[in-house]
Protein backbone atom coordinates (compact mmCIF):
# COMPACT_ATOMS: atom_id res chain seq x y z
CA UNK A 1 0.00 0.00 0.00
CA UNK A 2 2.87 2.47 1.00
CA UNK A 3 4.29 1.88 -2.87
CA UNK A 4 1.31 2.54 -4.14
CA UNK A 5 0.95 6.02 -2.38
CA UNK A 6 4.57 6.27 -3.13
CA UNK A 7 4.01 6.14 -7.09
CA UNK A 8 1.07 8.43 -6.68
CA UNK A 9 3.23 11.22 -4.74
CA UNK A 10 5.86 10.58 -7.56
CA UNK A 11 3.30 11.08 -10.21
CA UNK A 12 2.12 13.70 -9.09
CA UNK A 13 5.10 15.71 -8.54
CA UNK A 14 5.96 14.78 -11.70
CA UNK A 15 2.35 15.92 -13.51
CA UNK A 16 3.15 19.42 -13.97
CA UNK A 17 6.90 19.63 -14.49
CA UNK A 18 9.66 17.11 -15.25
CA UNK A 19 11.91 16.85 -11.78
CA UNK A 20 15.40 14.65 -11.61
CA UNK A 21 16.01 12.31 -9.21
CA UNK A 22 17.44 14.31 -6.17
CA UNK A 23 14.73 16.74 -6.24
CA UNK A 24 12.15 13.70 -6.17
CA UNK A 25 14.14 12.16 -3.35
CA UNK A 26 14.28 14.98 -1.29
CA UNK A 27 10.71 15.95 -1.68
CA UNK A 28 9.49 12.79 -1.05
CA UNK A 29 11.98 12.31 2.25
CA UNK A 30 11.13 15.61 3.82
CA UNK A 31 7.65 14.38 3.99
CA UNK A 32 7.57 12.69 7.51
CA UNK A 33 4.64 10.69 6.79
CA UNK A 34 5.63 8.80 3.82
CA UNK A 35 8.46 7.52 6.16
CA UNK A 36 10.50 7.24 3.02
CA UNK A 37 14.43 6.06 2.31
CA UNK A 38 16.21 7.83 -0.33
CA UNK A 39 17.41 4.36 -1.60
CA UNK A 40 13.37 3.46 -2.23
CA UNK A 41 12.62 6.20 -4.79
CA UNK A 42 15.45 5.17 -7.16
CA UNK A 43 14.25 1.80 -7.75
CA UNK A 44 10.68 2.79 -8.36
CA UNK A 45 11.39 5.58 -10.28
CA UNK A 46 13.13 2.73 -12.74
CA UNK A 47 10.16 0.57 -12.37
CA UNK A 48 7.89 3.45 -13.58
CA UNK A 49 10.37 3.95 -16.06
CA UNK A 50 10.07 0.51 -17.14
CA UNK A 51 6.79 0.35 -17.23
CA UNK A 52 6.14 2.97 -19.67
CA UNK A 53 4.70 5.33 -17.22
CA UNK A 54 7.56 7.62 -17.10
CA UNK A 55 10.34 8.99 -19.55
CA UNK A 56 13.70 10.38 -18.88
CA UNK A 57 16.18 12.20 -20.33
CA UNK A 58 19.51 13.62 -19.21
CA UNK A 59 20.25 17.28 -18.59
CA UNK A 60 23.71 19.33 -17.76
CA UNK A 61 23.89 20.83 -14.07
CA UNK A 62 25.33 24.11 -13.81
CA UNK A 63 27.46 22.37 -11.04
CA UNK A 64 27.98 18.63 -10.95
CA UNK A 65 27.26 15.67 -12.41
CA UNK A 66 24.73 15.29 -15.25
CA UNK A 67 21.04 14.88 -14.08
CA UNK A 68 18.09 12.34 -15.22
CA UNK A 69 15.23 14.11 -15.30
CA UNK A 70 11.94 11.95 -15.47
CA UNK A 71 8.59 13.28 -17.02
CA UNK A 72 5.02 11.84 -16.70
CA UNK A 73 4.62 9.91 -20.47
CA UNK A 74 0.73 9.52 -21.75
CA UNK A 75 0.41 6.17 -20.11
CA UNK A 76 1.55 7.93 -16.66
CA UNK A 77 -1.50 10.42 -16.87
CA UNK A 78 -3.72 7.69 -17.76
CA UNK A 79 -2.54 5.79 -14.06
CA UNK A 80 -2.35 8.80 -12.37
CA UNK A 81 -5.66 9.17 -12.89
CA UNK A 82 -6.63 5.54 -11.81
CA UNK A 83 -4.59 6.09 -8.70
CA UNK A 84 -6.41 9.35 -8.09
CA UNK A 85 -9.51 7.45 -8.18
CA UNK A 86 -8.68 4.94 -5.99
CA UNK A 87 -7.11 7.04 -3.63
CA UNK A 88 -10.10 9.27 -3.31
CA UNK A 89 -12.41 6.23 -2.46
CA UNK A 90 -9.55 4.82 0.13
CA UNK A 91 -9.80 7.87 1.80
CA UNK A 92 -13.06 8.15 1.67
CA UNK A 93 -13.42 5.10 2.65
CA UNK A 94 -11.33 5.34 5.63
CA UNK A 95 -13.05 8.79 6.48
CA UNK A 96 -16.05 7.24 6.92
CA UNK A 97 -15.11 4.52 9.44
CA UNK A 98 -13.09 7.04 11.37
CA UNK A 99 -16.03 9.70 11.38
CA UNK A 100 -18.22 6.77 12.33
CA UNK A 101 -16.60 5.92 15.31
CA UNK A 102 -14.84 8.96 16.34
CA UNK A 103 -18.22 10.93 16.50
CA UNK A 104 -19.94 9.16 19.87
CA UNK A 105 -16.70 8.98 21.57
CA UNK A 106 -14.99 11.97 20.99
CA UNK A 107 -16.98 14.51 22.59
CA UNK A 108 -16.91 12.73 25.68
CA UNK A 109 -13.21 12.31 25.63
CA UNK A 110 -12.65 15.58 24.67
CA UNK A 111 -14.85 16.55 27.81
CA UNK A 112 -12.66 13.85 29.95
CA UNK A 113 -9.36 15.31 28.90
CA UNK A 114 -10.81 18.75 29.62
CA UNK A 115 -11.09 18.05 32.71
CA UNK A 116 -8.20 16.53 33.51
CA UNK A 117 -6.76 19.43 32.42
CA UNK A 118 -8.73 22.07 34.74
CA UNK A 119 -7.40 19.64 37.66
CA UNK B 1 19.87 17.32 -23.25
CA UNK B 2 22.25 14.91 -23.68
CA UNK B 3 21.33 11.42 -24.46
CA UNK B 4 23.81 8.03 -23.85
CA UNK B 5 26.24 10.91 -22.31
CA UNK B 6 27.28 7.68 -19.51
CA UNK B 7 29.72 5.24 -20.51
CA UNK B 8 27.96 1.89 -20.68
CA UNK B 9 30.93 -0.16 -19.30
CA UNK B 10 31.69 2.63 -16.42
CA UNK B 11 32.32 1.70 -12.90
CA UNK B 12 33.52 4.01 -10.55
CA UNK B 13 36.21 5.20 -12.88
CA UNK B 14 33.57 6.17 -15.02
CA UNK B 15 31.93 8.39 -11.83
CA UNK B 16 35.18 10.81 -11.71
CA UNK B 17 33.72 13.11 -14.00
CA UNK B 18 30.03 13.21 -12.67
CA UNK B 19 30.64 15.32 -9.38
CA UNK B 20 34.52 14.80 -8.74
CA UNK B 21 33.46 13.31 -5.23
CA UNK B 22 33.56 9.58 -6.61
CA UNK B 23 37.62 9.63 -5.84
CA UNK B 24 36.47 8.77 -2.26
CA UNK B 25 36.97 5.37 -1.62
CA UNK B 26 34.44 4.67 0.25
CA UNK B 27 32.04 6.17 -2.56
CA UNK B 28 34.22 3.72 -5.15
CA UNK B 29 33.75 0.84 -2.43
CA UNK B 30 29.93 1.42 -2.84
CA UNK B 31 29.65 2.19 -6.73
CA UNK B 32 31.67 -1.12 -7.35
CA UNK B 33 29.34 -3.21 -4.58
CA UNK B 34 26.47 -1.70 -6.53
CA UNK B 35 27.98 -2.89 -10.36
CA UNK B 36 28.75 -6.10 -8.86
CA UNK B 37 24.90 -7.13 -7.72
CA UNK B 38 23.38 -5.58 -10.88
CA UNK B 39 25.64 -8.17 -12.70
CA UNK B 40 24.29 -11.13 -10.77
CA UNK B 41 20.81 -9.58 -11.43
CA UNK B 42 21.83 -10.16 -15.30
CA UNK B 43 21.00 -5.51 -15.66
CA UNK B 44 22.42 -4.80 -19.18
CA UNK B 45 25.59 -2.68 -19.16
CA UNK B 46 23.11 0.13 -20.33
CA UNK B 47 20.76 -0.11 -17.50
CA UNK B 48 23.85 -0.30 -14.84
CA UNK B 49 25.34 2.79 -16.51
CA UNK B 50 22.22 4.64 -15.65
CA UNK B 51 21.75 3.14 -12.30
CA UNK B 52 25.16 4.06 -11.75
CA UNK B 53 25.34 7.55 -13.34
CA UNK B 54 22.02 8.19 -11.09
CA UNK B 55 23.24 7.24 -7.92
CA UNK B 56 26.39 9.03 -8.34
CA UNK B 57 24.47 12.09 -9.75
CA UNK B 58 22.42 12.07 -6.03
CA UNK B 59 25.48 11.82 -3.96
CA UNK B 60 27.20 14.88 -5.54
CA UNK B 61 24.35 16.32 -5.79
CA UNK B 62 23.31 15.95 -1.81
CA UNK B 63 27.64 16.66 -0.79
CA UNK B 64 26.85 19.79 -2.54
CA UNK B 65 24.27 20.62 0.12
CA UNK B 66 27.00 20.21 2.60
CA UNK B 67 26.24 16.28 3.74
CA UNK B 68 28.79 14.49 4.43
CA UNK B 69 29.30 10.80 1.98
CA UNK B 70 28.66 8.89 5.07
CA UNK B 71 25.13 10.43 5.58
CA UNK B 72 24.60 10.50 2.05
CA UNK B 73 25.35 6.24 1.56
CA UNK B 74 23.47 5.94 4.98
CA UNK B 75 20.37 7.60 3.48
CA UNK B 76 20.33 5.60 0.33
CA UNK B 77 20.86 2.28 1.97
CA UNK B 78 23.03 -0.54 1.97
CA UNK B 79 24.65 -1.70 -1.57
CA UNK B 80 22.96 -4.78 -1.74
CA UNK B 81 19.76 -3.68 -0.95
CA UNK B 82 19.71 -1.01 -3.53
CA UNK B 83 20.84 -3.57 -6.14
CA UNK B 84 18.33 -5.44 -5.04
CA UNK B 85 15.25 -3.32 -4.76
CA UNK B 86 16.38 -2.41 -8.37
CA UNK B 87 16.54 -5.60 -9.42
CA UNK B 88 12.87 -5.72 -8.89
CA UNK B 89 12.35 -3.16 -11.56
CA UNK B 90 15.06 -4.97 -13.79
CA UNK B 91 12.87 -7.83 -13.86
CA UNK B 92 10.09 -5.57 -15.30
CA UNK B 93 12.68 -4.54 -18.20
CA UNK B 94 13.21 -8.33 -18.91
CA UNK B 95 9.42 -8.75 -19.19
CA UNK B 96 9.48 -6.47 -21.74
CA UNK B 97 12.32 -7.63 -23.17
CA UNK B 98 14.38 -4.38 -22.54
CA UNK B 99 17.20 -6.19 -20.70
CA UNK B 100 20.25 -6.78 -23.67
CA UNK B 101 21.20 -6.00 -26.78
CA UNK B 102 18.81 -7.97 -29.75
CA UNK B 103 21.85 -10.10 -29.83
CA UNK B 104 21.66 -11.17 -26.75
CA UNK B 105 18.15 -11.65 -26.43
CA UNK B 106 18.03 -14.13 -29.63
CA UNK B 107 21.39 -15.52 -28.04
CA UNK B 108 19.21 -16.25 -24.50
CA UNK B 109 16.16 -17.55 -26.68
CA UNK B 110 18.17 -20.24 -29.00
CA UNK B 111 19.42 -21.38 -25.58
CA UNK B 112 16.43 -22.02 -23.97
CA UNK B 113 15.43 -23.61 -27.34
CA UNK B 114 18.64 -25.81 -27.03
CA UNK B 115 17.93 -26.54 -23.79
CA UNK B 116 14.34 -27.64 -24.62
CA UNK B 117 15.16 -29.80 -27.48
CA UNK B 118 17.92 -31.67 -25.59
CA UNK B 119 15.25 -32.14 -23.05
CA UNK B 120 12.44 -33.40 -25.37
CA UNK B 121 14.98 -36.03 -26.50
CA UNK B 122 16.08 -37.26 -23.46
CA UNK B 123 12.32 -38.10 -22.41
CA UNK B 124 11.54 -39.29 -25.66
CA UNK B 125 14.42 -41.89 -25.39
CA UNK B 126 13.32 -42.68 -21.83
CA UNK B 127 10.28 -43.52 -22.71
CA UNK B 128 11.30 -45.81 -25.89
CA UNK B 129 12.94 -47.64 -23.45
CA UNK B 130 10.44 -48.03 -20.76
CA UNK B 131 7.90 -49.34 -23.65
CA UNK B 132 11.23 -51.38 -24.73
CA UNK B 133 11.61 -52.67 -21.09
CA UNK B 134 8.30 -53.20 -20.13
CA UNK B 135 7.21 -55.22 -23.69
CA UNK B 136 10.75 -57.58 -23.41
CA UNK B 137 9.68 -58.30 -19.61
CA UNK B 138 6.18 -59.24 -20.50
CA UNK B 139 7.35 -61.04 -23.40
CA UNK B 140 10.19 -63.12 -21.34
CA UNK B 141 7.46 -63.91 -18.70
CA UNK B 142 5.02 -65.48 -20.87
CA UNK B 143 7.64 -67.25 -22.66
CA UNK B 144 9.09 -68.60 -19.91
CA UNK B 145 5.71 -69.91 -18.56
CA UNK B 146 4.30 -70.88 -21.78
CA UNK B 147 7.36 -72.36 -23.49
CA UNK B 148 7.92 -75.74 -21.17
CA UNK B 149 4.31 -76.31 -20.94
CA UNK B 150 4.12 -77.14 -24.89
CA UNK B 151 5.14 -80.53 -25.82
CA UNK B 152 8.41 -81.14 -26.92
CA UNK B 153 7.87 -82.04 -30.48
CA UNK B 154 6.17 -78.02 -31.15
CA UNK B 155 9.52 -76.49 -30.16
CA UNK B 156 12.83 -76.63 -31.88
CA UNK B 157 15.56 -78.13 -29.84
CA UNK B 158 17.24 -75.08 -29.74
CA UNK B 159 14.50 -73.75 -27.94
CA UNK B 160 14.76 -76.03 -25.05
CA UNK B 161 18.02 -76.43 -24.82
CA UNK B 162 17.90 -72.77 -23.46
CA UNK B 163 18.33 -71.41 -19.99
CA UNK B 164 16.41 -73.18 -17.22
CA UNK B 165 12.75 -71.71 -16.64
CA UNK B 166 13.18 -70.52 -13.40
CA UNK B 167 16.30 -68.06 -14.97
CA UNK B 168 14.32 -66.68 -17.55
CA UNK B 169 11.42 -66.18 -15.70
CA UNK B 170 13.02 -63.73 -12.91
CA UNK B 171 15.02 -62.14 -15.44
CA UNK B 172 12.04 -61.38 -17.08
CA UNK B 173 10.45 -60.34 -13.73
CA UNK B 174 13.26 -58.00 -13.47
CA UNK B 175 13.17 -56.14 -17.04
CA UNK B 176 9.27 -55.86 -16.56
CA UNK B 177 10.25 -54.15 -13.18
CA UNK B 178 12.51 -52.31 -14.76
CA UNK B 179 10.75 -50.78 -17.65
CA UNK B 180 8.05 -49.80 -14.62
CA UNK B 181 10.76 -47.69 -12.88
CA UNK B 182 11.40 -46.73 -15.97
CA UNK B 183 7.70 -45.10 -16.42
CA UNK B 184 8.15 -43.46 -13.10
CA UNK B 185 11.38 -41.48 -13.83
CA UNK B 186 9.67 -40.38 -17.42
CA UNK B 187 6.69 -39.15 -15.03
CA UNK B 188 9.49 -37.49 -12.44
CA UNK B 189 11.17 -35.82 -15.33
CA UNK B 190 8.06 -34.56 -17.07
CA UNK B 191 6.82 -32.69 -14.05
CA UNK B 192 10.51 -31.66 -13.41
CA UNK B 193 10.68 -30.11 -17.13
CA UNK B 194 7.28 -28.74 -16.21
CA UNK B 195 8.09 -26.97 -13.59
CA UNK B 196 11.93 -25.72 -15.24
CA UNK B 197 9.41 -24.36 -18.00
CA UNK B 198 7.06 -22.36 -15.82
CA UNK B 199 9.70 -21.34 -14.02
CA UNK B 200 12.05 -19.74 -16.35
CA UNK B 201 9.03 -17.74 -18.00
CA UNK B 202 9.37 -13.80 -18.03
CA UNK B 203 7.97 -12.72 -14.40
CA UNK B 204 5.60 -10.23 -16.04
CA UNK B 205 3.96 -11.17 -19.36
CA UNK B 206 3.92 -8.53 -22.10
CA UNK B 207 0.43 -6.32 -22.13
CA UNK B 208 -0.73 -3.48 -20.64
CA UNK B 209 -3.36 -5.92 -18.31
CA UNK B 210 -0.44 -8.26 -16.82
CA UNK B 211 1.89 -5.29 -16.15
CA UNK B 212 -1.02 -3.91 -14.37
CA UNK B 213 -1.74 -7.11 -12.60
CA UNK B 214 1.96 -7.46 -11.78
CA UNK B 215 2.98 -3.87 -10.52
CA UNK B 216 0.45 -1.47 -10.90
CA UNK B 217 -3.11 -0.95 -11.45
CA UNK B 218 -3.61 -2.88 -7.81
CA UNK B 219 -1.13 -0.55 -6.05
CA UNK B 220 -3.31 1.27 -3.27
CA UNK B 221 -4.85 -2.17 -2.28
CA UNK B 222 -2.04 -4.86 -1.91
CA UNK B 223 1.61 -6.08 -3.19
CA UNK B 224 3.11 -8.99 -3.51
CA UNK B 225 6.73 -9.16 -1.89
CA UNK B 226 9.39 -8.14 -3.76
CA UNK B 227 11.30 -10.79 -5.92
CA UNK B 228 14.76 -11.67 -4.51
CA UNK B 229 16.71 -13.11 -6.42
CA UNK B 230 18.63 -16.24 -4.84
CA UNK B 231 22.21 -15.00 -6.56
CA UNK B 232 22.21 -11.65 -5.35
CA UNK B 233 21.66 -12.69 -1.83
CA UNK B 234 24.53 -14.60 -1.46
CA UNK B 235 26.91 -12.28 -1.66
CA UNK B 236 24.86 -9.92 0.42
CA UNK B 237 25.69 -12.78 3.04
CA UNK B 238 29.24 -12.59 2.04
CA UNK B 239 29.22 -9.50 3.46
CA UNK B 240 30.79 -6.56 1.76
CA UNK B 241 28.09 -3.94 3.10
CA UNK B 242 29.60 -0.30 3.14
Amino acid sequence: MRRGLLELCILGLLEHRPSYGYEIVTRLAGVPALAVGEGTIYPLLRRLKSLGRLTTYWQESEAGPPRQYYRLSAAGEEYLSVLRGEWAQLAASVDEIMGSRAEPRGPARATRIGRGIRR
Amino acid sequence: MIAGRIDPESGSRGQERAGGFARDPLLDRYLDRLREVLELWDASPSARAEILGEIASHVAEARREGRSLAQVLRGLGPADELAEAYGVALLVDRGRGATGSRRARVLRAAGRWLQSLATSVMLALLLIASFALCALGALGSAAALVLPALPPEVLEPTLRAGAPQGVVLAASLLTLALGVQSFRWLRINVRLARTVRWRRRPPIAAGPRAEDEASGAQSLQSFPAPVRSPSAERPAREGGRT
